[in-house]
């Protein structure tokens, strides 16, 4: 909500995403249904980048998440959005050298500015924004936990699958770049992301 | 007195030259065992001693001459331990014992121009009888003891020949008596000494009969954690006994005396410190005043006889009074008489003598070459494809008692390796006729100048037989030697001794030391984990047709026939082939251990099984030893054992405690089932220091 009311003010004079599809054509009045807010659920496959991440916990992993979005019209078939993201995931890996047990569990939080496109049931778009991960790991060797802050950029698409005007569904491909550092030990906690979200619309 | 010295000052200087130097060429050795001297008033020395199982021979020399006179003095079958003592009167007696399958005898006699002129029999009883000796009281009555070995029992029996009472020194048990000495103080007591092994290892206990009563046992050492052995006694200037024995000191065997006083047994004083094998002591009075101490001493092929007199309430230094390359001198006897001093002694069976002036004793503390402090070393320099055959004549090869090195277990074992592992050698390191003593003393000195990383140990028959030590105490020092072999680095191969079927083993007696000394050694590979062969069992249980295990002997009934070493080469083989050889670390370097967010150094130590090895279900499991770059070989320690599952596929070890800074040495053994040890691998270095 506090993101919402954060578009509502740097937007004031924006309607509603189907508010300006009224007069457009077919797909034009679908999409015009009074929605302008999306929440939904996320999976997707998250590759670290770092290779000593790689060396202990193996190339990529699953991630989950929930996200909530925002569309304003600009008027001309484009649209803007705005993200919030918040995703989690955990795994175990073991030492390099004795195999000493480790687990690590990581919770990015992304917000993501997105300027879309008006292509029928499909929406392809590209955005970029700010990302803070929080992470954790724990082993017999030693704790670390704490948060890095970095940046993204993706490129997705949204699809308005027929007879299911209030849902839609997402899929996206992102790279980050977030540099933590622990122990003198610099890790880039981003990545290359792929994943693909179920959105509930509706309006506010 | 004084004016007959001034005339042979040059005399005395080349007997003490001759003595000092080499005392072969001077002396003729005389073929014999268990001597005992006197010395007359004309300053001749005579000793008697046994020459074979049946006849009791005596020998004269005198100071000036050298003369020597030899003669036989008494033939019957079984006669042993001559023990002969002049009385207040100076008339010569002799106790000596005559052992049969029956019954044993014990005699006493006197002798009258060296022709014994009567005798009577002390004691006759049912079982072995040794170790016989006498004293005369202040009344010039005789009093005589001896051990009884009567089925597994050992008693120690004191008999006064005046009243013809006897007494039993010992409670009836079943520990063996050694070396029982009785004495006669100046208040007329009568002292008896001998060493026994009751709660710890062999010990010196003592009674004395104060003409009523007889006092309870009671023990002249202070501790019991090491042997204490080779007890002789005498009484002192002041009237009361003075002892003198060896005992282990931990490294070897040292020489320690107490005497007795008012308040008891003063403080044991330690007459040597040195690194070589002191033993045999014998304590005497010259003048009746001052205390005398002589012993022999063996270090590596140097042997010799060394003494040392109590001047003004400290004993003086050592002083060297015979010297012998590469014969291990033992049982010197000593005798004074007006200020001379006369001593016999045994090596390789036969007997030496020598005639020296008190006076002319001079301390010669620094001619005592002493050994280099032992190395304690985990030695990773050893071949891994040569052997050590140690031991006895059985070792070295004997066959019909004469030398037969090329038909021994030696070459035989040889084959054996070469066929089943390529290229071998086993070294032949046997010594005839040594005891555990000598062996002691000698495997310090072998080792070093050996490669061999595995030792084939085989000794204790000599001492079966010579009598002067408990079976304990044999092998403890067996024990000693497989130590020893383990600070070198050595992986002892330990083996009972073989059965006999000579004229010895078929007194009960002997037959038991043969059962109590294999018996005690068979309790050491579970104490030091060390590999372990019953040949005694092997061969009690040989059984080939119609063969038994006599069949494997040769005609001398001690050692074996050919067909005998090669069983005994078939049999250390078999042991052989089931060893934890040692690994070969092939990979040592600093890693780092990483998490995402930490990192720690750690050393990987990464090695190959031995190629030798044929069994693996046999094995526990690695033990990874560490220590110090810096640090001498002997800090290693244990730092992990990895179980032989958990580590099958990657032969590898990451040692995460250590200090970034340091740079560590590796080493790691292979351990098997039943806990027996293998010798270490190659030692690598990991660290900053290469």
């Amino acid at each position: 909500m506090v993101v919402l009311t954060f578009c509502y003010v740097i937007f004031p004079g924006t309607e509603g995403w189907a508010q300006t599809k009224e007069s457009d054509s077919r797909e034009d009045e679908r999409i015009s249904l009074d929605t302008n807010t999306m929440v939904g659920f996320f999976i997707g496959n998250y590759r670290v980048a770092s290779d000593r991440y790689k060396q202990i916990f193996g190339h990529s992993r699953a991630i989950s998440g929930v996200e909530a979005s925002h569309i304003f019209s600009l008027g001309d078939r484009s649209l803007i959005g705005l993200s919030l993201e918040a995703r989690g995931f955990s795994m175990s890996g073991r030492s390099t050298e004795t195999g000493i047990l480790t687990h690590f569990s990581m919770t990015p939080i992304t917000l993501t500015g997105k300027y879309m496109l008006e292509k029928g049931d499909f929406n392809p778009y590209l955005g970029a924004g700010l990302d803070y991960i929080l992470y954790k790991e724990t082993s017999r060797m030693g704790d670390s936990s704490g948060g890095t802050v970095g940046f993204h950029v993706e490129g997705g698409l949204y699809y308005q699958p027929p007879l299911f005007d209030f849902i839609k569904i997402r899929a996206v491909l992102r790279y980050s770049r977030a540099v933590a550092e622990v122990n003198d030990i610099k890790v880039n906690l981003g990545g290359l992301e792929f994943g693909i979200g179920i959105l509930y619309c509706f309006r506010i | 007195m004084k004016k007959k010295r001034i005339l042979i000052p040059l005399i005395c200087c080349v007997c003490l030259s001759g003595a000092l130097l080499n005392g072969e060429d001077e002396n003729p050795v005389i073929k014999g065992q268990m001597a005992s001297p006197i010395m007359n008033e004309r300053g001749e020395l005579q000793f008697f001693y046994r020459e074979d199982a049946g006849r009791v021979s005596f020998a004269a020399r005198d100071m000036v001459s050298g003369y020597r006179e030899v003669q036989n003095l008494l033939q019957c079958d079984g006669v042993c331990s001559p023990v002969v003592k002049k009385d207040r009167t100076n008339r010569i007696h002799m106790l000596w014992v005559v052992s049969g399958s029956e019954h044993s005898d014990v005699f006493s006699g006197t002798l009258k121009n060296y022709i014994l002129s009567e005798h009577h029999l002390l004691f006759r009883k049912k079982g072995y009888i040794d170790s016989p000796d006498f004293c005369f009281d202040r009344a010039g009555g005789l009093w005589a003891l001896w051990v009884l070995h009567s089925g597994s029992q050992n008693v120690l029996i004191v008999k006064n020949k005046g009243n013809d009472r006897y007494w039993v020194m010992n409670s009836f048990d079943y520990s063996e008596i050694q070396g029982p000495e009785i004495i006669v103080d100046a208040w007329n007591r009568i002292w008896v000494f001998w060493t026994q092994v009751q709660t710890g290892r062999e010990e010196i206990f003592c009674r004395f009969f104060d003409g009523f009563f007889w006092s309870e046992p009671s023990r002249v050492n202070q501790d019991n954690e090491y042997p204490h052995i080779l007890v002789d006694a005498a009484t002192g200037p002041d009237g009361l006994p003075w002892l003198v024995w060896s005992a282990y000191d931990g490294r070897d065997y040292e020489i320690f005396s107490s005497h007795w006083t008012p308040m008891g047994w003063s403080e044991e004083e330690p007459l040597t410190d040195n690194l070589c094998t002191d033993a045999y002591p014998q304590i005497c009075m010259v003048w009746d005043r001052i205390p005398l101490i002589i012993w022999s001493r063996s270090s590596g092929e140097e042997n010799g006889i060394f003494c040392t007199y109590r001047d003004q309430d400290k004993w003086t230094g050592e002083i060297g009074l015979v010297t012998e390359k590469n014969r291990f001198i033992h049982s010197p006897q000593v005798v004074t008489e007006q200020g001379r001093i006369g001593l016999v002694w045994e090596s390789d069976e036969t007997l030496s003598s020598q005639i020296l002036y008190f006076d002319d004793l001079i301390e010669s503390g620094e001619d005592v070459h002493e050994r280099t402090e032992r190395r304690i070393t985990i030695d990773p320099s050893r071949q891994d494809n040569i052997y050590i055959g140690f031991g006895d004549s059985i070792t070295y090869g004997y066959i019909d008692s004469s030398p037969a090195p090329d038909k021994g277990y030696v070459p035989r074992l040889e084959a054996l390796l070469e066929s089943a592992c390529g290229d071998s050698e086993v070294v032949n390191e046997g010594n005839p006729g040594e005891k555990t003593l000598g062996g002691l003393d000698r495997i310090s000195d072998t080792l070093p100048g050996s490669d061999g990383r595995y030792l084939l140990l085989m000794e204790g028959t000599n001492d079966v037989v010579t009598n002067s030590i408990t079976m304990d105490t044999a092998a403890f020092n067996l024990e000693e030697m497989t130590k020893i072999c383990l600070e070198f680095g050595v992986m002892p191969l330990l083996s009972t001794i073989l059965p006999r079927n000579d004229l010895w083993w078929y007194f009960p007696f002997y037959k038991q030391r043969v059962y109590t000394l294999n018996d005690s050694i068979r309790e050491i590979p579970g104490r030091l984990h060390i590999p372990f062969i019953d040949m005694f069992d092997e061969f009690w249980y040989y059984e080939e047709g119609e063969e038994t295990w006599r069949d494997l002997l040769s005609n001398d009934r001690l050692h074996p026939n050919e067909k005998g070493y090669q069983f005994m080469a078939e049999r250390w083989f078999d042991e052989i082939k089931v060893f934890p050889f040692p690994p070969t670390i092939t990979e040592g370097k600093r890693a780092h251990d990483e998490i995402l967010f930490d990192s720690e150094p750690v050393n990987l130590i990464i090695w190959q099984e031995n190629a030798k090895l044929s069994q693996e279900h046999i094995f526990k499991g690695y033990k990874v030893y560490r220590k110090i770059y810096s640090e001498p070989v002997s800090a290693f320690h244990e730092v992990a054992f990895l179980p032989i599952n958990m580590v099958v596929d990657h032969l590898r070890y990451f040692d995460k405690n250590i200090d970034p800074g340091e740079s560590y040495h590796y080493i790691v053994s292979l351990v098997r089932n039943d806990e027996v040890e293998g010798p270490c691998s190659n030692m690598v270095g990991v660290g900053s220091v290469k």
